[in-house]
């Protein structure tokens, strides 16, 4: 799915709309310095949270795991922040 | 289609409004869990704002979503000159949205000390920020800053004056103020008295605050745009000042008397009425001295179509939204005690 969409990306070029806006036309006024500034804050923050986003899962993957082991858990979901409790709490 | 385009023009004034509002009140709770400190009652304020704002995290950001796509759907021109003049203030407060809702989320689960004390610490930050530059970027429109399509002063003009700055004071006073008054309900709604008393006092004090820092955004406008200032004060804009200034000192009263009655009625229109100030008065301008609505506007097809999609939102959204509230309001969305 990501390679389609990078070859109609990429295929399309030079227009950003087909036959009707080029990419330089389209292009931000924002001084250079600021866009590569910008993108690399994006970068490294969304890499941060995807760092801790998969470790927590995995965390909570593992404890999990040992509360059905142990059978602590009465449910699967108990302990999950979110979403519908059951009527018994 | 000036009327069609008007319609939008009030679709996304609602938008924001709404975002104002309910977004406010999330973000007012941020400012408190930040300020709640390391103390047993900062720990016990912060567990009342876990089980007040989980059930509805992020679900305002709907309000946020609807104002951007009405904005350069209905009213492209304006997006252009609103991003082309202010990206730096659009920037910083989207990264603080990103950053807001995915470290919420991760200190519920974080596990560790050191890891819920950082998360909690970025949720914080970011709380005021958010606010603090979206309502800049709009007190740097309001300015007449923002050139029409491309720059007319240089961006850190357009984006630092007395009248960004100010507008964003006021933005963390108001959303400090209503998240307050929020929280004394969710406290009042759990039976916690010793928490119905730690935010009452602190609704004061969020009063005194937005009363000053909107005295301070009065002259600021004052000085640099007294002619938005003079429309404020005779013109559309003149019921929501007026409901701004005497519901504000009136919802303050009432958390100072201890009266639980209307405060949160009284806050909500209060904080609802500041964006509508300005935006009333320098109607039908969308950036003063330079775009009206209908300069700005889109073509015909476009509007009826965003109108049609606008009743689609308001038919799913609005009965969902208000479902959330009411259930969470009905206490049956807390996380089961562990």
């Amino acid at each position: 799915m990501e390679s389609g969409w990078v070859t109609t990306e990429v295929g399309r070029q030079p227009w950003i709309v087909y036959n009707a806006m080029r990419v330089s036309e389209a292009v931000t006024s924002a001084p250079a310095a600021y866009v590569w500034t910008m993108l690399t804050v994006l970068v490294v923050v969304y890499s941060i949270m995807a760092i801790i986003f998969v470790m927590l899962l995995m965390r909570l993957a593992a404890k999990w795991h040992r509360d059905d082991l142990e059978g602590a858990a009465e449910t699967p979901e108990e302990g999950v922040p979110y979403g519908p409790q059951p009527e018994t709490a | 289609m000036t009327a069609l385009a008007n319609l939008s023009a009030a679709v996304l004034l609602l938008a924001i409004t709404a975002y104002s509002v309910a977004g406010g009140a999330d973000f007012g709770a941020g400012i408190w869990d930040l300020l709640g400190g390391r103390g047993r009652q900062g720990h016990e304020a912060r567990h009342l704002i876990d089980v007040a704002m989980g059930p509805v995290w992020e679900a305002n950001n709907v309000w946020l979503v609807l104002a951007m796509v009405v904005c350069w759907t209905g009213f492209p021109l304006l997006f252009q000159s609103v991003f082309a003049s202010l990206y730096p203030l659009f920037s910083l407060a989207l990264l603080g949205v990103v950053l807001r809702g995915a470290f919420f989320a991760f200190r519920h689960v974080a596990g560790g000390e050191r890891m819920e004390s950082a998360s909690s610490l970025i949720f914080g930050i970011s709380s005021l920020t958010t606010p603090f530059f979206f309502a800049a970027a709009l007190g740097a429109i309001a300015s007449g800053r923002v050139g029409v399509g491309s720059p007319k002063v240089s961006v850190w003009e357009a984006c630092v004056s007395p009248m960004s700055v100010s507008f964003g004071l006021v933005a963390l006073a108001a959303t400090a103020f209503i998240g307050a008054i929020f929280l004394v309900a969710d406290a009042r709604r759990l039976k916690n008295a010793a928490m119905v008393e730690y935010f009452r006092l602190r609704a004061v004090v969020a009063t005194i605050a937005l009363i000053i820092t909107g005295a301070i955004g009065l002259i600021a406008i004052w000085v640099e745009s007294p002619r938005l200032l003079s429309s404020m004060m005779a013109g559309l804009g003149t019921p929501f000042v007026l409901a701004a200034v005497v519901l504000t000192p009136a919802a303050g009263y009432l958390m100072w008397s201890s009266r639980f009655t209307f405060y949160r009625v009284f806050a909500a229109v209060a904080v609802g009425s500041l964006v509508p100030a300005w935006a009333m008065a320098q109607a039908p301008n969308m950036l003063p001295g330079g775009l009206t609505i209908a300069h700005a506007a889109a073509p015909t097809a476009t509007h009826v179509l965003l109108l049609v999609v606008t009743a689609l939102v308001v038919l799913l959204v609005v009965p969902s939204l208000g479902l959330l509230l009411y259930l969470d309001q009905r206490s049956h969305l807390e996380p089961t005690k562990q």
